[in-house]
């Protein structure tokens, strides 16, 4: 409990992160009110066409080239963008942690085959591989979510991974062994609670990673076709560029700002758990 | 010092003496063997992995929905039956999966990727016309992006926790965090649209007839904004890496003795720290390969550059996975081959590793 409160203490005095937080609470808070406060079908043509911002009071942030509100597609958006991103995270980090928990624990030719496995997923490109995955099982956000999943698990593996091998030797695991406790218990008991930090630092920064994949998809044309997400608009804000091009630049400041975010979380936390990297 | 050179072969060690004895020394004495022997050990340790990668599209390619036979009797709309039975006879769709599976390896091992009926041409003619457009892309972003991120990473070191490293540690997570297709098309807004400075799509312009010089120029006019943008995300993690390995190496303990001897800050800098600091950022460029090259589906998106990221944007669009899968396989062998690369030139800047 001490070490909580240390490291809520060290965490609270990092001012990049905790602007970082109140970042993703407004994104939280626009993905939980979007339906209360637009509650019609954000592809619903409500307006004129290019309207810019700022010219209309009733729609604030303006409207795109079929008269659709940007703020209810922004409002909307946010709520895929963090599902999916929260999700497919969510996914990558428990295949990842139990692949690198089996192989770092068992060694041997356990480990030789769950890394191989590792390095073929690491080999193919990452986007190119969900791209392909999105094209094949067509696209919907259940399957946009998986195949972010699947081309974001290695890292996680390849860490858990080191850091098992690294627990493994340590005494408390030693003694564990010696007094007959199961296998998955040292795992699940032992070694898994020790090695949660980095696991948590790097989801933080996979879902940052994970919202991006997920827009370059939507860009690509390649996300939800009932859905409207940030990545969806650009992509169809694109065409109109060079007469609104602020029908582009909104959505993608929103991804910028949330990602940041993210970032200064993520960073936040790994100098909270590890403090003495931090004046290195 | 000079270890023999009979230890680098450790499988003829236990066997007879070579009966060439006088040829394989005088291949030892070549200035390249000892690399070429390395390349080859390192190519024999990737087979397996070639191998899974095709497997891997095999089993891709038999998840997707209808066969090459479905697509091509789709697109002459004539499909009864009996076309498409005699189809997939022809395409050897009929076998056993095993036997499709061998007949797969083997296409690949001719280098046969299979036709792309949406172009009619070869998948590997395809892909083997727009590589070419991609490497370039990817070879500028890489240098501009290794050359700025060393260089920020140096500055940013030489004065932690300064306003200097601050600034430019706020400039990298900003570009961290920047979506790079949007990047891209606020670039277009700005330099081609607004001020009308750069072209904001292609790869050259179209019949103009340039040659020569003025050939290179139009290109590089064309490369600059696809370049920027590629590299931009890239700047921002060789700075954040640079900068670590940096400071790392300034708290060992031969910097210590260097300015024990009294040389100048900026000769340890330069001469002392950078260069072992600059291993890290090698090993980066081979692991970044595969995300550049998804990086730069998206550029090239964006600015219309005639390269496989393109490719794939199109053959998403008209549903042709035998093409795509084409590309995820070459893409993949490229990342395999820029690994390779990458682990020759580390043996070259630290010899301690080809030992091991």
């Amino acid at each position: 409990m001490r070490a909580f409160r240390d490291f809520c203490r060290r965490f609270s005095r990092n001012r990049a992160a905790l602007a970082g937080i109140a970042i993703l609470l407004l994104v939280f808070v626009m993905a939980v009110s979007a339906g209360r406060l637009f509650p019609d079908d954000p592809w619903d043509m409500i307006a004129l066409p290019f309207v810019w911002p700022g010219q209309d009071r009733e729609i604030w942030l303006g409207s795109d080239m079929l008269g659709r509100d940007l703020a209810a597609g922004l409002f909307h958006g946010a709520k895929v963008s963090l599902m999916i991103g929260f999700v497919a995270t969510l996914m990558a980090v428990v295949t990842g942690t139990t692949i690198g928990a089996l192989a770092g624990y068992y060694r041997g030719p356990v480990d030789d085959l769950l890394m191989r496995f590792t390095e073929l997923f690491q080999t193919i490109p990452q986007f190119i591989f969900a791209i392909v995955v999105v094209a094949i099982l067509s696209p919907s956000v259940a399957n946009v979510t998986i195949a972010i999943a699947l081309v974001s698990w290695p890292s996680v593996a390849r860490l858990v991974r080191g850091e098992f091998l690294a627990l493994r030797e340590r005494e408390f695991v030693q003694a564990s062994i010696a007094i007959g406790m199961g296998d998955l218990r040292i795992i699940l008991t032992q070694i898994l609670p020790n090695a949660l930090g980095p696991i948590i630092v790097t989801g933080s920064l996979m879902v940052a990673t994970a919202i991006l994949t997920e827009a370059g998809l939507a860009f690509l044309g390649l996300g939800d076709p009932n859905i409207m997400s940030w990545g969806t608009i650009i992509g169809g804000g694109r065409d109109a560029l060079r007469s609104a091009w602020y029908i582009t630049a909104i959505p993608g400041f929103a991804i910028l700002l949330t990602v940041l975010a993210l970032n200064l979380v993520g960073e936040g936390l790994n100098d909270a758990l590890n403090p003495r990297l931090k004046n290195r | 010092m000079t270890l023999p050179l009979a230890q680098d072969l450790p499988l003829t060690q236990d066997k007879q003496p070579s009966p060439l004895p006088a040829a394989r020394a005088a291949f030892n004495r070549l200035p390249f063997a000892r690399d070429l022997r390395f390349v080859a050990r390192r190519l024999l340790k990737a087979l397996p992995l070639l191998l899974a990668v095709v497997l891997f599209n095999f089993c891709l390619l038999k998840l997707a929905p209808g066969d090459a036979a479905e697509v091509l009797a789709g697109e002459s709309a004539a499909a009864t039956p009996e076309y498409l039975a005699e189809l997939r006879a022809r395409f050897g769709l009929d076998q056993p999966v095993h036997v499709q599976l061998f007949h797969y390896v083997w296409k690949l091992a001719q280098f046969d990727l299979g036709y792309s009926f949406r172009h009619n041409m070869s998948v590997r003619e395809l892909i083997m016309g727009r590589l070419p457009a991609t490497l370039l892309l990817m070879a500028s972003a890489l240098t501009l992006a290794v050359t700025i991120g060393a260089m920020l990473g140096v500055l940013a070191s030489n004065k932690v926790n300064s306003w200097r490293d601050t600034l430019i540690s706020v400039f990298a997570m900003l570009s961290f965090a920047t979506p790079v297709f949007w990047m891209g098309l606020m670039m277009i807004v700005l330099f081609s649209v607004n001020l009308g400075w750069l072209p904001s799509s292609g790869m050259e312009t179209i019949a103009s007839g340039r040659t020569g010089f003025s050939y290179i120029l139009d290109v590089s006019r064309h490369m600059v904004m696809p370049v920027a943008t590629l590299a931009l995300f890239y700047v921002a993690v060789y700075t954040r890496v640079m900068r670590a390995s940096m400071l790392e190496v300034f708290n060992q303990d031969y910097v210590t003795t260097a300015r024990a001897k009294g040389l100048s800050e900026n000769r340890i800098t330069f001469r002392h720290v950078l260069r072992n600091a600059l291993l890290p950022l090698v090993t980066l460029l081979g692991v970044q390969m595969g995300t550049m090259l998804g990086g730069s589906v998206l550029v090239e998106t964006v600015f219309s550059w005639p390269g496989l990221g393109r490719l794939a944007f199109e053959a998403v669009f008209q549903r042709d996975i035998n093409l795509l899968l084409g590309i995820l396989l070459s893409c993949s062998f490229v990342v395999i081959a820029a690994n390779i690369l990458v682990d020759v030139a580390y043996t070259k800047l630290d010899p301690r590793i080809a030992m091991s």
